[in-house]
């Protein structure tokens, strides 16, 4: 069986230092999707250290970086006006009113990247989900929250892996960006 | 996945979104977990640790 190793990128920094962390980084790529690689060489050490995101390096026995997932953490507004009795009585379950606001705040992780390296072919895509929910494990037990949620392109291979009976998400919405062109799905899952 | 979700707020006023966004979340809660095949795992936090295992793949490079 392969083993994997997955690094917090500050740890990482902490541990080996700065430039050798953007020499790793330099080295990963992505060719089926641009903005992932994007995302790792030129975004992810500055939103680490801004704490705007965290990634983390996951790495094959031979200490090539094979994967990264980049997380954070947000709020989820949904507005109490309008809800049906049924629809408030099991939002109840995962949030509580804002009075004041008559809204519901959702806490809820963000999974912001998530992707392999190129020929990497021991790690499965259900795997890598199963690490980066390992790591929010970790973190709910340290914070709480159990809603995570993350927006994918609108294709059809993408939304069938994530709403598959291993990783369980579920679409709820979608979302314009002019930045990027580009409508995303927008998905939830509750662990 | 979207680099720019970082930045976006998420805000639901819609009704009809706002169930959508709890019904989805609710069929998430009680859908049946099925494990990937398992995988040999860790989250490696400690810096000596750390260094130990990077100075792998420089002796891979």
């Amino acid at each position: 069986m392969n083993a994997f190793t997955t690094f917090n990128l500050l740890d990482l920094v902490d541990a080996v230092g700065e430039d050798e962390v953007k020499q790793i980084l330099s080295d990963f790529s992505c060719s089926k999707n641009d903005e992932i690689e994007t995302f790792i060489k030129r975004s992810a050490m500055e939103f680490a250290k801004r704490k705007m995101s965290i990634t983390y390096l996951v790495f094959d026995e031979e200490m090539n970086l094979s994967a990264i997932f980049a997380l954070t953490h947000k709020a989820i507004e949904i507005s109490n006006e309008g809800l049906s009795a049924t629809a408030r009585r099991k939002i109840q379950r995962y949030a509580q009113l804002d009075d004041n606001h008559n809204s519901y705040m959702v806490s809820a992780f963000l999974i912001a990247q998530f992707g392999k390296s190129d020929g990497q072919t021991e790690l499965k895509g259900n795997q890598l989900m199963e690490l980066t929910f390992e790591v929010l494990e970790k973190i709910q037990r340290q914070v709480g929250g159990g809603v995570v949620y993350l927006e994918c392109e609108d294709k059809e291979p993408l939304l069938r892996f994530y709403q598959s009976d291993a990783n369980r998400f579920r679409v709820f919405d979608e979302r314009y960006s002019l930045i990027d062109n580009t409508k995303y799905k927008q998905l939830v899952r509750f662990f | 996945m979207a680099t720019s979700s970082i930045f976006a707020n998420v805000k639901i006023t819609d009704p009809q979104k706002a169930e959508a966004f709890i019904n989805a979340l609710d069929a998430s809660a009680n859908s049946q977990k099925k494990s990937a095949k398992a995988l040999a795992h860790t989250l490696v936090t400690d810096p000596g640790e750390i260094r130990k295992l990077m100075a792998k793949r420089a002796e891979h490079k």
